[in-house]
């Protein structure tokens, strides 16, 4: 039985047409004249004629046969002699592999009292190595490497252990389900028959497998067994005695935007795992170098916070570092952990009133929860104005303008305010008992032409208060809430708001209600931002305002529609950094240096549908410096702190990720002898059709010579 | 217009207006003292032979039975007129012209007009027209209500089928009963050998042989360029080939052919000329007449 290992490539047995193809258009050529004297001619060629005819045939016979055995031997057909009911899905082990080693080099693999776990891990991939023969391919995937362009399988055994030899253990954090993602990519760039995948990792439990991922990577493995007889081993070094490290786990700020000129209160929180007793040791915080303070701590198994003050001198984004000092575990890269303060003067905001209940000397809810009674200087300059009084002037001198329960504005207003918007300010439409659903349909949402994000309908008063279903976690906003732990929102009453009617398609829903209807929009206009939120930002219509999520909710939205709120400045090894340039790129080259000094290149891309750039992965920790003219931003990348809790995967863990799968779990070099595989019954053709048709060509070549020289016998160009 | 007008105003006009010595040396070949050696009744006596049964006994010598009690029979040399056979071939290679007139043109005017000719001179001219096989005989007769039937059937005939010289040529020299002159109008593309075995078959039953090849100027030259395809007129397979490359080649061969035909002729006794379907006709019949004159010697 026949099969063809690369059955693509049979488009090329079409190719074995060609001579036949240009042997006809060839015929085509020549005039046809009549002619009398034929017996001399016939003379001329009678001798030759029948060894011409049969060079001729010969020489179209060979030529195809040239290229259809080339064809064939692209198609990599296999012999197999075994009967037709034996399993052929099972393909030998000592046949030319096809192996994808996948190196989990997460910075929990450099764990180590003498050694480090990786070292554990080459060691038992170099045994792996030696059990691989000349002609098999192997690519070697770091999970470090991710997000860089795949390289082509090697043959080169002296390279790969080269290659080895050099691994040093990243920053980065583990992710099986992307690694193994790429692995089973890697296939494709494979020609050998004999399929391996070989995961080698230090063992530690992949907590971010969710159910959901874990379902996916099961099925993508399985499916890949089914077609491929892909093998699975799993290298991972014996276990050493339980690791005990101290590491910081978080430094936070309360507030992503801080003010300048003022005391801010920045938190460090340091874990111990794996030792019952207490270390003592202290923790150094500094800012842009300078010492912030040290406080002492007594660290033990489990979690111990520190809080320092700083105060600010100048707005944009300063670098703080905290450190432990006196920690002398094995595990040194979750000692120190660095983090961007985003520092700004002030955020003018005008915010509009129902002229009904306006008042000068009673601020409301919202103009509470941005000017915060805490500090003398608040991060927003807020302004206080009725609908009736405000003037399009107004708007200009402010980066934001929130309608608080406004019923109508002139309709001057609205234009000048859809051109406020257009040209990059942000406003924040809250609706509630004044609003007039016609007026906002008919002059601020326009059939989707306005600036609303949604037009509304009826007012819905459900009998029973509704609760917060669901927020889109990923969008920044929710960034500023991120340690707020727990779900803030699930106990928040709507008792009314107004449903959306038509929701403009540029929209995003990121807060919903239970049943469903978005509770809060938003939508980019041009370079402005525009949220809606459908209940009342008071006490008329929720019980929102007495929550403690009012604050940093309304804050952020601030932030958001002033567009203060820019990529990530904060970010995990591994992960890209994104860069907008405030100028555009006009204004000069952007450039992004590591910590070590060095450029990271950068491509262009769009974040929030502005221009900006991207870095490749940043696997190093530390703070990076993009340098734009007149413009610096600094961002800090760390590692993820579930990478020193070296949180062991049990055997029933991987036998329950493996699950369903033909896998083997290898732990030293002897488990390595694989099981001896079933007689071999499969012999690859391709070789034995590259000889045919080389045979061929070499008969070719004979034959076109003496063809030539018979030609020139007779001197007759074709007897066919 | 017919051939019998065609050939009068073009052949036998120019015939009558070349030089008087020409048309003496024409006339004599033509129109001269035809001594002929068949024995037979006629006024002077050439010999006595046996009497055999079924011999009239008219012929008996009774002078002789007087004196020496034989039966012997007497035999008288006649005296006739030139009694001529055209074997006109009409195979399909004959149909091969270069320009507007075709070998098979010109062998069918040829033919006529030394019908004509010879009839002038009262001369019986008979005609054979053959491909594979003779499919069209008439026989020699001297009237022009003979020659205008032989006309018509030049007319009618048009060439196409294949060429075999030999055997048509062995039929024609069996029907032969007396001596006579054949003049046999072909291209000759046929096994040489074949075709000197066949003449000298003629010549053996006593025939006075007159060869005259019809050729294309272009059989001659071969001045086709490039890559062709030659199509037979004689249902031969079709070839494929370089007319450059191969034009000496030919060239060669028909030379050696023609030659071979040449030698042949002359050990034969055979007049032969080679005419070309692009020269003039009437001085091409003159000039082959003068030639036989001068050059050819009948074997005795």
């Amino acid at each position: 039985m026949i099969q063809f290992l690369n059955i693509a490539m049979a488009a090329g047995v079409v190719a074995a047409s060609i001579p036949i193809i240009v042997h006809l258009a060839h015929r085509k050529k020549t005039k046809v004249v009549e002619w009398g004297a034929m017996r001399f001619l016939e003379e001329l060629v009678a001798k030759s004629r029948r060894k011409l005819l049969l060079n001729e045939l010969l020489l179209l016979l060979f030529r195809t046969l040239l290229l259809l055995f080339l064809a064939i031997a692209l198609t990599r057909p296999l012999w197999n002699s075994a009967p037709k009911n034996a399993n052929t899905s099972a393909l030998p082990t000592n046949g030319r592999k096809a192996a994808v080693v996948l190196i989990d080099d997460s910075a929990s693999s450099g764990y180590g009292r003498s050694f480090s776990t990786l070292e554990g891990m080459k060691t038992l991939l170099s045994a792996y190595v030696d059990t691989l023969k000349k002609g098999d391919e192997v690519s070697l995937i770091k999970l470090s490497d991710l997000g860089s362009t795949p390289e082509d399988p090697l043959f080169d055994l002296e390279s790969l252990r080269e290659n080895i030899r050099t691994l040093q253990p990243s920053s980065v954090h583990s992710d099986l389900s992307r690694l193994v993602d790429a692995g089973l990519n890697q296939f494709s760039r494979h020609v050998n028959p004999s399929k391996e995948l070989i995961i080698v990792m230090d063992g530690m439990a992949d907590e971010d497998l969710t159910d959901e991922k874990l379902r996916a990577l099961q099925t993508k493995l399985k499916n890949h067994q089914s077609t491929y007889g892909t093998r699975l081993r799993v290298l991972v070094p014996k276990a050493g005695e339980e690791p005990v490290n101290v590491g910081i786990k978080e430094l936070f700020t309360d507030q992503v935007l801080l003010p300048v000129d003022q005391s801010v209160s920045i938190h460090v929180k340091v874990f111990g795992v794996g030792f019952k007793e207490t270390r003592k040791m202290s923790v150094v915080l500094e800012s842009d170098g300078s010492l912030v303070g040290e406080q002492e701590i007594i660290a033990r198994d489990g979690e111990v916070s520190v809080t320092f003050t700083n105060i600010f001198k100048s707005a944009g984004s300063h670098v703080l570092k905290a450190g432990l000092k006196g920690n002398s575990d094995f595990f040194p890269k979750d000692d120190i952990r660095e983090s961007i303060a985003e520092v700004v003067q002030s955020i003018p905001v005008l915010l509009i009133e129902n002229p009904a209940s306006f008042s000068a000397k009673e601020p409301s809810f919202i103009a509470s929860a941005l000017e915060s009674s805490q500090h003398s200087n608040s991060l927003y300059h807020v302004t206080h104005v009725s609908a009736s009084d405000v003037t399009d002037a107004m708007f200009w001198q402010n980066r934001a303008i929130i309608l608080n329960d406004v019923p109508a504005i002139d309709s001057l207003l609205v234009a000048a305010l859809d051109r406020f918007v257009v040209s990059g300010g942000g406003l924040l439409v809250a609706l509630g008992p004044h609003t007039r659903p016609t007026i906002v349909n008919e002059y601020w949402a326009r059939g989707g032409e306005g600036f609303l994000a949604a037009s509304i309908g009826e007012k819905a008063n459900p009998t029973n208060s509704l609760h917060v279903g669901s927020i889109n976690s990923g969008h920044p906003l929710f960034a500023t809430m991120a340690s707020t732990g727990g779900d803030p929102f699930k106990s928040i009453s709507i008792r009314e708001y107004f449903k959306p009617d038509k929701i403009s398609p540029d929209s995003e829903i990121l807060i919903a209600l239970e049943n469903g209807d978005p509770l809060l929009l938003s939508r980019r206009r041009n370079l402005g931002t525009i949220m809606q939120f459908n209940s009342s930002l008071d006490v008329s219509w929720n019980d929102f305002p007495v929550h403690s999520v009012f604050v940093p909710l309304v804050r952020g939205i601030g932030e958001k529609i002033s567009n203060y709120i820019l990529p990530g400045h904060n970010l995990e090894a591994g992960t890209q950094i994104i860069i907008t340039p405030q100028k555009g790129l006009d204004a000069g080259p952007t450039r992004l240096l590591a910590p070590s000094g060095q450029q990271v290149p950068l491509k262009p891309t769009q974040w929030e549908g502005k221009i900006a750039f991207i870095s490749e992965p940043c696997l190093n920790t530390g703070a990076y410096l993009s340098t734009q003219p007149e413009q610096q931003e600094r961002y800090a990348v760390s590692l993820n702190y579930r990478e020193g809790l070296f949180q062991r995967g049990t055997r029933e863990k991987w036998d329950e990720t493996f699950r369903g799968l033909d896998w083997k779990w290898v732990s030293t070099g002897a488990e390595l002898n694989l099981p001896a595989a079933a007689e071999d019954t499969t012999r690859e053709l391709w070789k034995a059709c590259v000889v045919l048709a080389i045979c061929f060509l070499i008969g070719e070549s004979f034959l076109t010579r003496q063809h030539a020289i018979d030609q020139q016998s007779v001197l007759l160009t074709s007897a066919l | 217009m017919n051939l019998q007008t065609s050939i009068q105003e073009q052949v036998l006009h120019k015939l009558n207006s070349v030089s008087i010595a020409a048309r003496q040396a024409v006339e004599s070949i033509l129109s001269g003292q035809h001594k002929s050696i068949r024995r037979g009744l006629s006024i002077e006596f050439a010999n006595h032979r046996p009497y055999v049964p079924g011999d009239d006994i008219r012929h008996l010598d009774w002078f002789v039975y007087a004196r020496s009690d034989r039966y012997d029979v007497r035999v008288y040399e006649e005296e006739t007129k030139l009694r001529a056979t055209i074997i006109l071939d009409a195979s399909g290679s004959m149909g091969y012209g270069s320009h507007s007139r075709t070998k098979w043109d010109f062998a069918r005017d040829c033919a006529a007009a030394l019908s004509f000719l010879m009839l002038r001179q009262s001369d019986s001219v008979g005609l054979s027209i053959f491909d594979s096989t003779v499919h069209t005989e008439i026989p020699a007769g001297s009237t022009m209500g003979h020659l205008i039937s032989m006309l018509n059937k030049l007319e009618e005939t048009k060439p196409g089928n294949e060429t075999d010289l030999a055997p048509v040529l062995m039929q024609a020299a069996s029907r032969l009963k007396r001596r006579g002159l054949v003049i046999l109008i072909t291209d000759g593309f046929d096994r040489s050998e074949a075709v000197i075995k066949a003449l000298s078959y003629l010549r053996h039953k006593k025939q006075e042989v007159w060869f005259f090849q019809i050729l294309d100027p272009n059989e001659l030259t071969f001045s086709m360029t490039g890559v062709l395809e030659f199509q037979g007129l004689e249902k031969e397979r079709k070839l494929k080939l370089d007319a450059d490359r191969i034009r000496h080649l030919y060239q060669e061969a028909l030379l050696r052919h023609n030659n071979l035909l040449a030698e042949g002729c002359h050990a034969l006794g055979i007049r032969r000329y080679v005419f070309q379907t692009n020269e003039d006709l009437a001085n091409g019949i003159i000039m082959a007449l003068k030639t036989s004159v001068a050059q050819v010697q009948p074997r005795a």
